[in-house]
């Protein structure tokens, strides 16, 4: 079965508009134009999705819901899902980024939102402003297509105690792939929605491989053996709900990047960043590989910036011997262990005397093809 | 209307959130009732000032005082005139509480909207995909989708601007890449006022749900349908007259 990916869509995208034109009897309520945000680097995607095959309904129990998003057409999708599934009474306010601020963070204690879905670093913006009142309020949180790092669960767990957290797998191209939960998943752990194939193909040792996903867009429009980009893996025992649940590790080349036996993760580079405060203040990593006899060796450059100072020789040394020695790339195994092992080359520092780009999606990590 | 507009004053009489009862000191003639104003919405939390409990979008509206909460049942945004039926349309609004609510206008209508993100760029692309053949701008809006608009070899059956005052010697630039052109005037808080034709001096038309008064030279308007905050004697701020007909009316500049 051919193998679709990112760049093959532009004919199914032509195929839900389509479908939408001729919908005949079916409300316009259950269509909605999505489109992607063109950080991937393949420009923005535009498509229709049929809310019977996409939708999802993981806050449709909030009564003052609140939406808070930086593209359009999902504060829009959002509004009409909660629309068409909410209560009778439901209210839902939407949010743009640019609206968070010590004003509107007042607003909210006279709307005393119980439910807000969004995205984990704009969410962690909003509580900032909010009063403990509004804060114990909050009963739902939900996510789609971010996943959630340590940092965010315990950031959540501590400032909105008595939220229930969900996180939905979606993605603007194919919908929401995932169900609503059931309250006993793991992070960045989900059960398939029963009308999703999910495939997790190419596996390592430890089960880790490509996911590949089959839905459906519209009646008509089938999205077959799609290449997500993402990294996963099926969980060995199933959920406590007992059914089968998949973890998402991250985006292939950018937050989760095989080098040989070596995996670089975003969330552990976090980690180790944030011990070395004392040296750095910004990194970013580019990492590649080469074959070298039977052997695959990795490489890894670290460049590093410290606001309003210059490195020294002997700072840049011991950024290279604290890291080494603090970032696991394995199980149990430091990058100075695998340096040691002859898989990874010994780490490379350089730096830079402006602040680092991350994009809108604070990419760190970066994957040279070879 | 004087039925409606009777029935609506009962209601709110008698309605257990007192917003209106309270400003109202005992009054119960319409005509002697005090005007509202943007400062009230501004003044008054939104849970203060709800007269109904339906399925609602409510919105944050921007102003140099402060913000504040506008709440609008899906029921009352459908009934609100806000653009014509086309099968395509496009919502590109500057404001995006707006442009949510004008989009769920289209799914009241039982067409799907397409909502342009921020980027005129992205959406100039969109709106090339979706073939839209009508658009619901504001004045400042759809200037930036001028050259989307250059670029059509057909113009929009329909071209909608929403607003609180329109500078028509500035929108006739837009003549040619529209069938029909629409103004709208309207606050966020109140929904549509008046809707004109594009044209040197715009006669606006209330819609059959709004009544509209002159006094002392401003436009005061009511909403005679019972809205979330229902809208009775607002006082616009705009300076206005009636046309020939006595019920639609101009703004002055």
């Amino acid at each position: 079965m051919p193998i679709l990916e990112r760049r093959d869509f532009e004919p199914l995208s032509e195929a839900t508009f389509a479908d939408v034109a001729s919908r005949g009897s079916k409300p316009a309520a259950g269509f909605s134009i999505r489109m992607t945000s063109g950080t991937s680097g393949n420009g923005p995607l535009i498509m229709v999705w049929e809310s019977a095959y996409t939708g999802m309904g993981v806050y449709k129990d909030a009564k003052r819901f609140v939406v808070l998003h930086g593209l359009m057409n999902i504060r829009l999708g959002t509004v009409l899902n909660m629309k068409n599934i909410g209560s009778s009474d439901t209210q839902v306010l939407m949010l743009d980024p640019a609206d968070v601020s010590p004003e509107v963070c007042t607003l909210l204690e006279d709307f005393m939102p119980d439910g807000v879905y969004s995205f984990p670093a704009l969410v962690m913006s909003l509580v900032a402003g909010l009063s403990p009142d509004v804060r114990a309020g909050i009963r739902t949180l939900s996510f789609g297509g971010a996943g959630l790092t340590q940092m965010h669960q315990d950031f959540f767990k501590a400032q909105l105690p008595n939220a229930d957290v969900r996180v939905v797998y979606i993605a603007n191209e194919v919908g929401c792939m995932s169900d609503d939960g059931c309250g006993y998943l793991p992070r960045n752990h989900y059960h398939p929605k029963p009308t999703v194939t999910v495939d997790i193909r190419d596996t390592d040792e430890e089960g880790v491989g490509d996911l590949y996903i089959t839905t459906r867009l519209t009646e008509h429009v089938v999205v077959q053996n799609y290449r997500i980009g993402d990294v996963g893996r099926w969980a060995a025992r199933p959920c406590v709900c007992g059914r089968p649940m998949f973890e998402v590790l991250g985006r292939r080349g950018y937050d989760f990047i095989k080098l040989g036996s070596a995996i670089l993760r975003q969330e552990e580079c976090d980690r180790v960043a944030a011990l070395c405060k004392d040296l750095f203040d910004d990194y970013q990593l580019e990492a590649s590989s080469q074959a070298q006899g039977d052997t695959i060796v990795g490489a890894l450059t670290m460049r590093v910036y410290r606001a309003g100072a210059s490195f020294s020789e002997s700072e840049l040394e011991e950024v290279a011997r604290r890291v080494s020695q603090l970032l696991f790339l394995s199980y149990g195994k430091t990058l100075a262990d695998l340096v040691v092992l002859g898989t990874m080359a010994p780490l490379r520092v350089t730096t830079s005397t402006e602040p680092l780009v991350h994009g809108l999606k604070g990419v760190r990590l970066k994957q040279l093809t070879q | 209307m004087e039925l409606q507009l009777q029935t609506l004053i009962d209601t709110v009489a008698r309605h257990t959130t007192g917003w209106y009862v309270a400003r109202w000191s005992g009054v119960r003639e319409y005509s002697e009732l005090p005007t509202t104003t943007r400062q009230d919405f501004l003044t008054t939390p939104l849970s203060k000032r709800r007269y109904k409990d339906e399925r609602a979008l409510v919105k944050i509206v921007h102003t140099p005082e402060g913000p504040f909460l506008s709440e609008w049942a899906f029921t009352d945004i459908a009934a609100e005139p806000w653009g014509i039926v086309t099968d395509r349309p496009m919502v590109y609004l500057t404001d995006p509480h707006s442009a949510i609510e004008k989009s769920m206008w289209c799914y009241e209508q039982n067409r799907v909207p397409l909502i342009g993100e921020k980027s005129a760029d992205i959406a100039s692309i969109a709106a090339k995909k979706y073939d839209i053949d009508s658009l619901i701008a504001d004045p400042g809006s759809v200037m930036r989708m001028l050259p989307y608009l250059k670029s059509r070899t057909n113009p929009l059956k329909a071209l909608t601007l929403v607003g609180e005052s329109f500078d028509v010697a500035d929108l006739g630039v837009l003549r040619p890449y529209a069938e029909e052109i629409r103004l709208v005037l309207a606050f966020p808080e109140t929904g549509v006022l008046g809707v004109a034709a594009l044209s040197e001096m715009p006669v606006f038309v209330a819609p059959e749900n709004t009544l509209v008064e002159i006094v002392d030279g401003e436009l005061v308007f009511t909403k005679v349908t019972l809205l979330s905050t229902p809208v009775i004697r607002y006082g616009s701020t705009l300076r206005g007259s009636f046309a020939k007909d006595g019920r639609s009316f101009t703004i002055q500049p």
